[in-house]
């Protein structure tokens, strides 16, 4: 694809806006007045309110889902970027300084120094490396890790290519979160840079991406943010890999859509896109929302806010499907995604205050009502099966009354139409299902046969990832419908590190987490059989997916699983057959940061080496100030200290007794002169 | 504090050459040289040895790193540092550690391998942003 410049005005704008929304209000009107022609006569009128106000927020998201998708074939189909951004030339030189950030919070070292190598060596093919600095934006606060930091850091930066800065920078406290990482960056070093790239500790960016990105801001002056959409990579358990797949079929077709009618109003997703340090700093101090979490307190989805932000400045926002070279890591299980998203759906709960605050562009409101209705569409699918079945039983529980009390000429005859309710329920399930088809057109014509396994692979792949999605919805609708009812009960969560790494889910992990789910799966299948049994071929994939949750969390974790699958050609994606230098370079890396990572022990460990413990002391005035240290914790570290100088006695130190004996140099460095001796 | 338990002027000068890299025989005639030239050094005080040591090499630090910001315990820590990847207990001679200075081309070599882990910060300050909820509440809120 040739990048040429394709103006835009806003009336063009507008229309796009116009036909999306326009269509998802006219086939949701359309699909409305057919439910409520469906709905049985006999039914309550406060009964048959609610199911076609559940009818219209449920359909009206897949509507959303569908016709978005069908727009983002359209422009793929017809191979034209998306205009209203000038693109580089292949010898644009920078002029600019980006800084990349990787914000990291008790991320295993290793993995994250490793895929920071890899994009400074990719960035140094691009021969413009110099353009960019590397920051590592730590708010680690297991003092084990952050000397693993430090000392890695210190050994990514012998191996950095020449003419290229890699930084290191713990904060003490970790105030915001994330975001509050990067306004500290922000603070203290924003004025040197005109860009900075934010990344997650699992992201991978290819040089030629960055450079691109760079290039990008340079020539459109007016822009605040540009997103590419990262694809998940590098994961072997069966749930990964679905995954995976489902990103590089589907996902082009969805973020082409999104770019379609978003334009320049887009949104950012926290990591792996470019922003203007500028524009970021001129208008993304995140206010602190009024009240107690989850609602209130720091905002903790800072992305979708900064981007409103941002808009509300004046500035443009960018999903550019066609920045390729940009990855990420998919949760490993069906917990970890669990566990992922009930964070997310806090974050995106609390964006309801957002959304109705003054002075926000409206695209940006529609950003935080999808956000939003990604969960609250959870428990709205939840009542209106609720409801449907409690109809069904109602009417074979108690009969219709054909005769009532009162006189009538003709008999009460109920009215069910049975064809309607199949044609609807067919039609959502089109709607669901042929944006996917649609997403494996575009991928067999972009792609090889060699380099996807053949050309039944993928077709067999969409059939099982259907298959699995099928039975996988309805688990992630019970997780998120009590995520959403613990948040409005007012049920905070901590905002945990994220495991990345692939251990598998055990049999009593999936039945701590699984075992209401099928419980009341079961449950449901015996009451659809015994009394509404008309209903229960057409509940099975949702209580079938409800009592198989634990086997299917247990089983989709797994690596062995996973690697079964990808030997019998399925769910494979190019990346894996013709795999990208950086990706391949970032494992190559990593078991050989493994190695060198032997400061496994902490502050015993870091003593020990000279030039660590020199290099600690050194880095403490950017890390600093001391956070509060209780003067009993510092005694009680000194005293286990002293034991393991004078007689070898291995240390079992608290978390905040290491902590203490790392922020006092004169501790370390007595310490390290003592051990000489040994 | 961590206790102390090298009392004698030899224990800290083999202890600091020690955590500097040198060892061996050469660590055992360098402290026996320089034990004998340290007269000064007569307490018995573990803590103000180490602070008479320290004052030392402070100096040695201003004058390999002239231009340099950091505050004293930072800039003993980057001497150390550039010291040990510089393979200065190779490098140095007896006489340069009586005389306490250092080559020239080890002088650049560890000026080469000054670690910088941050920037020097240049602070701005990002405006407070509000969420106006309604037209009751202040815009500054």
């Amino acid at each position: 694809m040739i990048n040429r410049f394709v103006p835009i005005s806003n009336q063009q704008i507008r229309r796009r806006r116009f036909w999306i929304f326009g269509l998802v209000l006219f086939s949701t009107l359309l699909a409305t007045l057919k439910w409520i022609a469906v709905i049985p006569s006999d039914t309550l009128f406060l009964t048959k309110l609610f199911m076609i106000l559940l009818f219209i927020l449920t359909f009206s998201w897949i509507a959303l889902f569908f016709w978005s998708s069908l727009f983002g074939f359209w422009e793929l189909a017809r191979r034209k970027n998306g205009p209203g951004v000038h693109w580089p030339s292949a010898d644009y030189g920078l002029s600019s300084k980006t800084a990349l950030l990787m914000p990291i919070y008790n991320e295993s070292p290793s993995n994250v120094f490793a895929n920071l190598l890899a994009m400074a060596e990719s960035l140094e093919k691009t021969q413009q490396a110099s353009h960019f600095d590397i920051f590592v934006l730590s708010d680690t606060t297991q003092p084990k890790i952050w000397i693993e930091e430090e000392h890695l850091w210190y050994e990514t930066k012998k191996l950095l290519p020449d003419g290229m800065n890699i930084f290191y920078r713990r904060r003490p406290k970790n105030i915001a979160r994330k975001s509050g990482n990067i306004e500290d960056f922000c603070h203290k070093w924003g004025a040197l840079y005109d860009y900075m790239i934010v990344l997650d500790a699992d992201s991978l960016l290819e040089g030629k991406t960055m450079l691109t990105m760079a290039q990008l801001m340079e020539l459109n002056a007016d822009t605040g943010i540009i997103q590419a959409p990262p694809l998940c990579v590098n994961q072997n358990s069966f749930f990964s890999r679905i995954q995976q797949f489902a990103g590089k079929v589907y996902g082009p077709i969805v973020s082409a859509g999104l770019a379609y009618w978003q334009v320049s109003d887009s949104n950012y997703w926290g990591h792996n896109a470019i922003i203007r340090v500028k524009a970021f700093m001129q208008c993304c101090k995140l206010p602190i929302l009024k009240g107690r979490a989850p609602f209130g307190g720091p905002i903790l989805s800072h992305d979708f806010v900064e981007a409103a932000l941002i808009s509300r400045g004046g500035w443009k926002a960018w999903l550019l499907p066609e920045l390729d070279g940009s990855y990420e890591e998919s949760p490993p299980s069906l917990i970890d995604f669990a566990v992922r998203d009930r964070r997310w759906c806090q974050g995106n709960m609390q964006h309801i205050k957002v959304l109705i605050s003054k002075a926000i562009h409206p695209v940006s409101r529609i950003h935080f009502t999808i956000g939003i209705m990604s969960y609250l569409s959870s428990p709205l699918w939840l009542c209106f099966l609720l409801v449907g079945l409690m109809v069904a039983l109602g009417r074979n529980i108690f009969p219709p009354e054909y005769f009532p009390t009162t006189y009538t000429l003709f008999p009460n005859w109920p009215i069910f139409d049975k064809i309607g309710v199949i044609s609807l329920f067919v039609f959502s399930m089109f709607m669901l299902i042929f944006p996917k088809i649609l997403g494996l057109i575009i991928f067999l014509r972009n792609n090889k046969p060699k380099n996807y396994g053949g050309f039944l692979a993928p077709i067999k792949s969409t059939c099982a990832e259907i298959i699995f999605s099928a039975l996988s919805a309805p688990i992630m609708m019970m997780f998120q419908s009590k995520f959403v009812f613990d948040i409005f009960i007012g049920n905070s969560v901590a905002w945990n590190t994220q495991n990345r790494d692939a251990v598998g889910t055990s049999w009593a992990t999936a039945w701590h987490h699984h075992k209401w789910h099928a419980l009341l799966g079961l449950l449901t299948t015996c009451i659809v059989w015994k009394y509404a049994h008309d209903l229960f071929w057409w509940m099975l994939p949702i209580t079938l997916g409800l009592m198989l949750s634990m086997p299917i969390s247990v089983f989709s974790s797994r690596e062995s699983l996973g690697l079964k699958a990808k030997k019998k050609r399925f769910f494979i994606i190019p990346e894996e057959i013709v795999c990208p230098d950086i990706l391949r370079r970032a494992l190559r890396l990593r078991p050989k940061f493994e190695k060198l990572n032997f400061l496994k022990d902490g502050v015993v460990s870091l003593i020990a080496d000279n030039e660590l413990t020199a290099l600690h002391i050194l880095m403490l005035e950017v890390n600093g100030p001391a956070p509060d240290i209780k003067p009993q914790v510092l005694d009680a570290a000194k005293i286990k200290l002293d034991n393991f100088l004078y007689h070898k006695l291995i240390p079992s130190f608290e978390k905040d007794e290491e902590i203490a004996l790392l922020y006092h140099p004169e501790i370390l460095k007595k310490a390290n002169l003592i051990l000489q001796f040994s | 504090m961590v206790a102390l338990k090298l009392l004698s002027k030899d224990d800290v000068i083999t202890a600091y050459l020690k955590s500097f890299g040198f060892q061996g025989e050469r660590l055992a005639s360098i402290v026996a040289t320089l034990s004998a030239d340290l007269t000064s050094f007569s307490s018995d005080d573990g803590e103000v040895l180490i602070q008479r040591v320290d004052a030392i090499l402070l100096k040695l630090a201003r004058y390999v790193f002239p231009h340099s910001h950091l505050k004293n315990e930072q800039l003993l820590a980057q001497f150390k540092l550039c010291f040990l990847r510089a393979k200065g207990a190779e490098k140095c001679s007896p006489n340069d550690l009586k005389s306490l200075s250092l080559s020239k081309e080890l002088i650049e070599e560890m000026r080469s391998l000054f670690v910088i882990n941050a920037p020097l910060c240049h602070y701005l300050d990002m405006p407070d942003q509000s969420l106006d909820y309604s037209s009751s509440e202040s815009a500054h809120d």
